[in-house]
């Protein structure tokens, strides 16, 4: 079997530029995988031609015997005139440059043909029709020479043209049953097709890489960026999820989870290697339906705070009862802990005042939270799972050491690990089971990752709101894993803040 | 007295209605008589874990471009979820992290576009397109009346 010759050239021009090209030369089908839809992911074009590997068809035998098959070329009568069948293979465009041969193998599979043809053309990056560069009549009578049609013929077209074309095969045929077969096509010249646009022809050099990073800048989500080319979003582009809270861990709360309610929107960026360089996370207080001073940050899962570089946080913390390293991560910690805020009366604006914060209609406080945008550079790019790094928690009404964190996670090194089994708390800690529950298995923390949750009001129990909470959790998370979206019979409006 | 037997009659009615009603909501796998918190029975090995660690694999393709594009990964309503740097002619994996509620993702790659099923945290792109029978044609010549050439002995 042939195999294709890849060939690679970057060409480097003048100022920081690098345009890059990929050619393939010469550009060859075999049709030894046998699979037409390669051939088209190659774009190759077919019209009344398949791959087939019958035996009767071949030009080739075992398994090269694959080959490029017409359809029977018995010519058709259309309103009492007759017309030729056609069929038709395109090669995929194709830079030539002057130099070289179009070489390929060809034949009819059976001799009950009358009259049948085969002929070839230019076609410009236009899709314009261009000359016919070649043209072959199968004769049908013995006693002529050339007169088998089945027997094999190896052409071979000296290139002449320069410029994007691609080469046009067209079978003419009446009468009879004939098949055209075509196999072993080389064509001297640089692949300039695309198979991911729809096989559009591509001029040579049309990768530019502005930043030098690997990527080409149309496949580039930040062209002039050195150290990323793309991205993740969590939860989607432009989306927050949230994570809610209730706050009197280790005491039992009112399940209404609407304790602290954060939403969260992440965009990490990455290299052409698909490693992590930086992330940026974004939180906006939807609600705080408790009296408790609570602050909020998150660890990074996995991640030392020697691989952060630096964390810039907009608008700042003030830092009155955190102590925070150089690179802007918790100091005293074994993995990167990163403190959002420590009060969140500190991002709010109240438009009403009251103790609660958007929880409660009538006498509850009602206003808007800053959006609080945290930027953290890492030192080396990491391979971390995107949003497994991500372990958000509340420290409750100012004490460092006292975490509300997800069943599965936390805590982190600064957590009072006394204050854990006690009270309504059962967490396992470091046995087999979740952190964060009570000795049912109830949580203090809920997240929601599709989209932003639209919590219970002051009081209401989740599961006289959202009418497949329960179902879910009792089946073990198998039943309505999307019981927080808004779908018929799944919530009580009414009692939604 | 028959208003009497008739009112009673429908009263027992009007009761074994409502006994039926709770009966089938109560055996009605879909709906929750939970109206607390305390009322719901949480297997003790549930992890509350609400997204997973998705692997999508990319078999490379035996293509003649060798160009580093981009994968997308959207949601099914079309919202994007992530892109990957990947080569055609490598095997490729991309992971990350999807809600368990989201069962079908939408993979790009260029024009080549795909709804990738994830079941059990995997899924699989394939460039290529399975033969069909559509990609049969040489078996049921087209006619286009504009490609029509009339037959001319020669």
């Amino acid at each position: 079997m042939k195999k294709l010759t890849i060939l690679f050239s970057a060409i480097l021009l003048a100022g920081s530029v690098n345009v890059m090209a990929t050619n393939v030369n010469p550009v060859t089908e075999n049709f030894n995988h046998g699979n037409e839809c390669i051939s088209r992911l190659n774009c190759w074009k077919f019209w009344c031609v398949d791959v087939k590997s019958w035996c009767s068809y071949s030009i080739n035998t075992g398994s090269e015997r694959p080959a490029a098959v017409t359809s029977k070329l018995r010519g058709i009568r259309w309103c009492g005139k007759a017309y030729y069948s056609k069929a038709k293979l395109y090669s995929p465009w194709t830079n030539f440059n002057g130099t070289g041969n179009v070489s390929f193998k060809h034949k009819l599979d059976d001799n009950s043909g009358r009259y049948n043809k085969l002929k070839a053309y230019l076609i410009d990056a236009q899709g314009n029709h261009g000359p016919k560069i070649f043209e072959y009549v199968y004769n049908h009578n013995y006693n002529s020479p050339n007169g088998n049609p089945t027997t094999v013929q190896t052409e071979s077209i000296p290139v002449t043209w320069t410029g994007v074309y691609r080469i046009k095969w067209v079978w003419l045929g009446y009468g009879g049953d004939s098949r055209g077969v075509m196999d072993d096509i080389v064509i001297d010249g640089d692949y300039s097709a695309n198979p991911c646009k729809r096989c559009k022809p591509i001029i040579p050099q049309a990768c530019v890489d502005t930043d030098g990073d690997g990527c080409c800048d149309d496949e580039d989500d930040y062209p002039n960026d050195p150290t990323k080319c793309n991205t993740e979003f969590i939860p989607g582009e432009d989306t927050y999820n949230t994570v809610a809270y209730e706050d009197l861990w280790p005491g039992a709360g009112d399940y209404d989870f609407n304790d602290k309610v954060i939403d969260r929107y992440s965009v990490y960026g990455k290299n052409a290697n698909n490693e992590i360089t930086d992330v940026e996370y974004k939180f906006v207080l939807k609600a705080a339906g408790a009296g408790f001073h609570n602050g909020f940050g998150f660890a990074l899962n996995g991640i030392a705070p020697s691989d952060v570089a630096s964390v810039t946080i907009s608008p700042a913390n003030p830092e009155n009862y955190t102590v925070i390293s150089s690179n802007g991560v918790e100091a005293g910690q074994t993995e990167a802990v990163i403190i959002v805020w420590e009060d969140w009366n500190d991002i709010v604006t109240r438009t009403k005042n009251g103790l609660y914060f958007n929880t409660k209609y009538g006498n509850g406080g009602e206003g808007y939270s800053d959006t609080v945008v945290v930027n953290v550079v890492f030192s080396t790019p990491q391979t971390f799972t995107i949003d497994e790094e991500f372990d958000p928690f509340l420290i409750k009404n100012g004490l460092r050491d006292s975490e509300i964190h997800l069943p599965w996670k936390g805590p982190t090194d600064l957590a009072d690990l006394t204050k854990f089994n006690t009270s309504s708390d059962a967490s396992a800690l470091n046995a087999f089971g979740n952190n964060y529950v009570d000795i049912n298995n109830k949580p203090w923390a809920i997240y929601t990752p599709l989209e932003s949750f639209e919590y219970p009001q002051e009081s209401k129990d989740i599961n006289t709101v959202y009418f497949k909470f329960a179902l879910w959790a009792s089946s073990n998370g198998v039943s309505f894993p999307d019981w927080y979206i808004d779908m018929p019979g799944y919530r009580d409006a009414s009692r939604i803040y | 007295m028959r208003k009497l037997i008739y009112l009673s009659f429908a009263i027992g009615i009007g009761l074994s209605s409502c006994s039926k009603d709770k009966s089938s909501d109560s055996l009605d796998p879909t709906k929750s008589t939970a109206t607390s918190m305390h009322d719901v029975k949480i297997p003790a090995n549930f992890d509350w874990k609400t997204t997973h660690t998705v692997t999508i694999t990319v078999p490379s393709a035996p293509v003649y471009s060798d160009e580093i594009r981009q994968m997308k990964v959207k949601s099914m309503d079309g919202k994007l979820l992530s892109t990957h740097s990947v080569r055609m002619t490598e095997d490729a994996t991309i992971s990350f992290n999807l809600p368990k509620s989201m069962q079908t993702v939408i993979v790009e790659y260029g024009s080549i576009i795909r709804e990738v099923r994830v079941a059990n945290g995997n899924g699989v792109f394939s460039y290529v397109d399975e033969p069909d029978a559509t990609t049969n044609d040489s078996e049921e010549p087209q006619f286009d009346e504009k490609e029509l050439e009339p037959f001319i002995e020669e």
